[in-house]
């Protein structure tokens, strides 16, 4: 330990950069380590040449053995040290409880703030507070161990109205303002030495103001335990304190009587006659008041039995601005009174018709103003200030010594609004209508008023009396308000909106908006908010616990499905398990079973799932629209086979999907038998006669057949094929339905999913040809998206099945019954397409498809509008060109880093087919990395497809190079040149009939073009300068073509990326 | 053209229709009564909260109206809150929920949105205990169901 004899020394923070506080001559430091026993908290520095005594700990030990004075001294400060520094090292974390619930950027300054405030000495700071000058430092020891430092910055909030005060405040310096509602008004200014935020604390009532620093305010916190303990160890603190807070609640509750009608005349809604006369009554009120302070101030000094404590009072009194603001304020009735006359001269005015709604209210003045005046006064100082000694009463929660919180508090808190502040107000409120519209008042209700006014005074009065007495005449009060009131619209409330006011669908609006875990945790509020939160429908609707992914365990799925799935599992439709990675079968098993009517479900990266589990969807989850299974390693073939299984997906299908699948039935019962049939063909495939291939492997041939069968009938033109087919079929597929539809009954275990239109199944490196093959004939027809990126295990020949299928199973003829192909003769019949209603084809990183895949699977999607190929480097034109060929309703074609299916040709490609389909729908166009492109290419979409919104020619190096200039090409300039050249011999006849349907853009091509070629050559003599700056030259070479485009084109929508 | 509101104690407003139509109930009611200049009486309203409701209506009498099964769906609702609506926002709970009341009485569901979110952010945070204490709600539990469900839901405290 050391002792500074000369010179001073500075508490330092870890980088030395701020100072927490200095310690001059004669003090002393380095305590807290030696006699707690735990490292140093603090870094400290000389500050300049100091002369410092050093104590080791066996000896400090021994002077304080020798010397009790000193021991005590140092024993206080150390510990007051040392829980500060434990407070300090907790203020973050505690900052965050604190401020929480409020949020706001404020809390960050705050946690800045409370170490700064550390350098402040507690002890001194609390000895600053008038109220505890006196005590001894035993005491003030006791507090500074308690209280919690804080310090506000210069209007930030440290109380608003209404929220739950636990903690009352100290200013040890700063002012602080004690503002209205509005914000508008400040009702009060506390400084340095006063105390505020105890009315809340010890009454128990919502806090009545807001309150704001309006200069940078040290305040230390005290906590309702904490200020117990202060009240049993200080004496007079109690009573002071309480006294204080039972007064200003009081204030508070006529103010609000008040406030509105105040307001009301402010707003200018009141008619002047009424603002005089309140400002005349203002003026004459103060005597009066007068005199009823100096007894009430009286009253304490001659009861009290504290000096202290009642001084300090009185030292309160006469500095205390909320008094000095509003002097009526000070006592409880002359400030209604002060309002009663002018309403009594109100009346006349608005009701000239009934004579004695006039007298009356003058009479009930008159009985008031003598009676109750001193009684709520006196009685509430002798409670208060007669009792508090004794050690009972301290242990009594001190709200429940004053007779008249006590009675409020026993009251309802909805009775107690209604019948002391917000009848009154509301009165006036009618009163200042009546006034104002000047027209005959209801007389029914006027003359009531005047007896609500009186009954809820006699209510305050009463208050005084025994508790029972003062329920009685408040139950009576009640009843006669509700008796005499008429209320304008029956729907109208009573009072200022609770919560308790808000329907129950208002009530689900706000407990929809809180996350999963405070809405569990607010079923513990009360029984209807429980059964709410498990049963309502409109609650839960979707489960996200992606948030708690690191926790959702299966005994975490058990607990949900035994509360919130378990009351109502029809409503919840989304669930999310993203990222879910520590759930087995076994959760989600049990999930499934508490979600038949689940439609969306996210099983991203639940990597630790397998077969066995993603069964159960297919088995309960029948409502199933959307599952993204991306990213689960352990998701093999046998999900795709649970979630479409054969014999259900008879039934459930759309009418005609039913007869497709029909047929299909007698595979079901045994699968393997499929397997087993597919996998060799596959690899026959090419060898054999492909008619007799289909026969044998395909049962979707079977499903043609049928459906054939089916529709021959309505179909006017039969082909010869058709026939053909039949007659080897018909026979064996109509027995396999009949059989199937038994089955099906039989059996009602798996349901399948048969509503999925949206599956995710990116990453999923398990599943083998056989997946998609099954996927392509039980569940395709539905299937609005599908994602297969980076499925790399799917190989090409599951693509190349859907084209022989098709091919062989659909007959021409009923080709031209569905439409769609006017010239379509040799290209590919297109009948049944295996994904009729496809949308989105993601094939990403298929690096492995070929062109005769796509040129396969084209065909079978012709209403897919979104298509990934990037990365898919093993295309070449040839796919581009099926693509372009069959997918008319394109939106967004995603070829990026498809090097060698992308070039100006596949481009001309995508934009003449896109005219010829007679549909220029592609929006969005991404051909990044695309080497071999050139402008050429560019300008040709551009021309081709008007509906473009966006183009990305990011890294196409092509492009911004020159046309012809060829390097870096993979191709060599040859090729490239082959196909600049193609493409400029057919651009001149694709010019004109493209410009054709936009004949106002005409004269801007036909200028752009030469331009263009120009700059083109222009950028080629730049880069045979140097290869760096003909990077960079490029670079800005294309971002001005891409400019010029956009410009030439005159497409303000036009976003093109370079 | 202008339309005039009268709150529930005789306070006439004059807005514009376009601001007043923000409110589906007054948009529903313009639409039946046709052109007339007679004001609209809403009698569930006191003037204090019509001029917030107004207040708010002004200031996004520009945004598009929104298709009613986005503004239900639970799902595409975001939890965040606008600054300026925050700041709007910024009353005693009293009020907020008059003016839940409101927007709920005249149908303007956005501010009804704002409004519900705005009161979930003060239950967010809080204890069963301190949710009940904000909003005088009593607890109707026995001490032994109320241990049950915290017990239910104990993996998702403090998250």
């Amino acid at each position: 330990m050391f002792y500074v004899l000369r010179g001073a020394v500075k508490v330092v923070s870890h980088d030395n950069e701020a100072t927490y506080y200095e310690i001059k001559e004669n003090n002393f430091f380095g305590d807290v380590g030696v006699l707690y026993r735990v490292p140093r908290s603090m870094d400290v520095l000389a500050k300049n040449r100091c002369t410092i005594a050093i104590l080791s700990g066996d000896d400090l030990v021994k002077v304080m053995e020798q010397s009790p004075e000193m021991a005590k001294a140092i024993g206080y400060q150390s510990q007051e040290r040392y829980q500060m520094y434990l407070k300090r090292r907790q203020s973050v974390s505690v900052k965050h409880t604190l401020d929480g619930c409020t949020g706001g950027p404020d809390q960050y300054q705050d946690d800045a703030n409370s170490e700064s405030f550390v350098k402040r000495d507690v002890h001194s700071a609390i000895r600053k507070v008038p109220l505890f000058q006196s005590c001894p430092s035993e005491v003030i020891h006791l507090l500074s161990l308690n209280v919690e430092p804080r310090t506000y910055n210069l209007g930030q909030s440290i109380i608003r109205r209404g929220e739950i005060g636990r903690e009352m405040f100290f200013i040890t310096s700063g002012i602080v303002e004690v503002l209205s509602d509005d914000n508008l008004k400040v009702l009060a200014r506390f400084h340095g030495g006063h105390f505020f935020g105890e009315i809340a604390v010890l009454l128990d009532v919502p806090r009545i103001a807001n309150v704001k620093a309006v200069s940078d305010v040290e305040v230390f916190v005290l906590t309702k335990d904490n200020l117990m303990a202060v009240f049993q160890a200080v004496p007079g603190a109690a009573e002071t304190i309480t006294a204080e807070g039972n007064r200003l609640y009081r204030n508070w509750l006529i103010h609000s009587n008040l406030q509105n009608p105040e307001q009301h005349a402010q707003d200018g809604s009141m008619p002047a006659v009424v603002d005089k006369e309140m400002n005349h009554k203002a003026l004459n009120v103060p005597q009066s008041i007068a005199g009823a302070q100096s007894e009430d101030v009286g009253v304490i000094e001659g009861q009290s039995t504290d000096q202290v404590g009642s001084s300090r009072r009185m030292s309160q009194e006469t500095i205390h601005p909320f008094e000095a603001g509003h002097p009526a304020a000070i006592s409880v009735l002359p400030m209604t009174f002060d309002e009663d006359p002018s309403m009594a001269q109100l009346s006349p005015i608005a009701t000239s018709m009934g004579p004695l709604s006039a007298a009356e209210p003058e009479s009930i003045n008159g009985n008031v103003m003598q009676e109750p005046q001193p009684t709520p006064q006196q009685s509430f100082f002798d409670q208060s200030a007669g009792v508090p000694e004794t050690k009972e009463s301290l242990m009594e929660p001190p709200m429940s010594r004053n007779p008249t919180i006590r009675g409020l508090q026993q009251t309802n808190p909805k009775r107690r609004r209604a019948s002391v502040a917000v009848w009154s107000q509301e009165d006036l409120m009618k009163l200042a209508e009546a006034a104002q519209s000047k027209t005959a008042v209801d007389a029914s209700y006027v003359p009531a008023l005047p007896t609500t006014m009186a009954t809820s005074f006699q209510h305050t009065g009463s208050e005084a009396d025994v508790d029972d007495q003062a329920e009685v005449s408040d139950r009576k009060s009640l009843e006669r308000l509700t008796s005499n009131a008429v209320l304008p619209s029956p729907k109208r409330r009573t009072g200022p909106a609770t919560f308790q006011d808000l329907d129950e669908c208002i009530i689900v609006r706000i407990l929809n908006a809180l996350s999963l875990s405070q809405l569990l945790r607010a079923r513990q509020v009360n029984k209807s908010w429980n059964k709410l939160i498990l049963e309502h429908d409109d609650i839960l609707q979707d489960i996200d616990l992606s948030k708690y992914k690191k926790i959702v365990t299966d005994a975490v799925l058990a607990d949900l499905c035994q509360t919130i799935l378990n009351h109502n599992r029809s409503r919840t439709t989304a669930v999310s398990l993203r990222d879910c990675f520590l759930i087995s079968d076994k959760g989600l098993t049990m999930l499934a079973t508490h979600l038949p009517a689940v439609q969306e479900l996210d099983l991203h990266s639940c990597w630790n799932v397998t077969d066995s589990g993603f069964r159960s969807l297919g088995m309960y989850c029948s409502q199933v629209r959307s599952i993204d299974f991306s990213n689960c390693r352990k998701l093999g073939d046998e999900t795709i086979y649970s979630l479409y299984p054969k014999e259900v997906m008879t039934i459930d299908g759309p009418p005609k999907e039913q007869l497709v699948e029909a047929a299909l039935g007698p595979h079901a019962d045994h699968h393997p038998q499929l397997k087993d049939m597919v996998e060799p063909d596959l690899t026959v495939d090419t060898s054999m006669d492909e008619t007799q291939v289909l026969m044998a492997r395909r049962p979707s041939l079977d499903t043609e057949a049928v459906l054939s069968d089916q529709q021959a009938p309505e179909m006017e033109s039969s082909s010869p094929l058709v026939p053909d087919i039949m007659d080897e079929n018909t026979m064996s597929s109509k027995s396999n339905r009949v059989g199937s539809k038994t089955t099906a009954v039989a059996v009602p275990g798996p349901k399948g999913c048969p509503l999925l239109s949206r599956l995710n199944l990116s990453y999923c490196k398990n599943l083998t040809d056989k997946s998609f093959i099954h996927l392509s004939l039980y569940g395709s027809k539905r299937l609005e998206s599908l994602n297969l990126q980076r499925c790399t295990t799917i190989s090409p020949e599951a693509f190349i099945s859907l084209n022989a299928d098709n091919r062989m199973a659909v007959p021409k003829a009923l080709v031209d019954c569905n439409g769609g192909m006017q010239d379509g003769a040799q290209s590919s019949p297109l009948l049944q397409p295996c994904f009729p209603r496809l949308k989105e084809l993601i094939l990403s990183d298929c690096t492995f498809l070929t062109d005769d895949a796509i040129v396969a699977l084209a065909p079978n999607m012709p209403r897919i509008q979104v298509l990934s190929l990037s990365f898919c480097c093993a295309l070449t034109d040839v796919a581009v060109e099926a693509v372009s060929e069959h997918c008319w309703y394109l939106k967004k074609l995603d070829l990026s880093f498809c090097g060698s299916a992308v070039s100006d040709a596949s481009l001309y490609q995508i934009a003449q087919y896109e005219v010829a389909g007679g549909q220029h729908s592609l929006e969005d166009l991404e051909i990044r990395g695309c080497v071999r492109v050139t402008e050429l290419g560019v300008r040709e979409i551009l021309n081709g497809c008007v509906r473009l919104k966006k183009l990305n020619i990011s890294s196409c190096s092509g492009i911004g190079s020159g046309a012809l200039s060829g390097r870096g090409s993979l191709h060599g300039p040859v090729e490239q040149g082959d196909d600049v050249a193609m493409v400029t011999d057919q651009l001149a006849p694709d010019a004109t009939s493209l410009q054709q349907p936009e004949s106002q853009n005409q004269d801007t091509q036909e200028r752009v073009l030469p331009e263009v070629c120009a700059d083109a050559s222009g950028s080629l003599a730049a880069l045979s300068n140097a290869a760096h700056t003909g990077q960079l030259a490029r670079k800005m070479n294309a971002l001005r073509k891409g400019k010029e485009w956009a410009l030439a084109q005159q497409r303000p929508g036009l976003k093109i990326i370079v | 053209m202008p339309v005039i509101l009268v709150s529930s104690d005789g306070q006439e407003f004059k807005v514009d229709k376009e601001v007043a139509e923000r409110s589906i109930l007054i948009k529903n009611m313009l639409e039946d009564v046709g052109e007339s200049d007679s004001p609209i009486p809403l009698p569930n309203v006191t003037s204090a909260v019509l001029t917030k409701v107004i207040e708010y209506c002004e200031h996004h009498r520009n945004d598009p109206v929104q298709v009613p099964d986005e503004t239900d769906d639970p799902r595409k609702r975001s939890n965040d809150i606008e600054e300026w609506d925050m700041n709007f926002m910024q009353v005693d709970q009293e009020m907020l929920f008059e003016i839940i009341l409101a927007a709920n009485y005249l149908d303007i569901k956005p501010l009804l949105d704002v409004g519900c979110k705005t009161v979930a952010n003060i239950i967010k945070g809080k204890t069963p205990e301190e949710i009940r204490k904000a909003f005088n709600i009593v607890n109707d539990f026995t001490p032994e169901e109320e241990a049950q469900i915290k017990k239910e839901n104990e993996w998702a405290e403090d998250r």
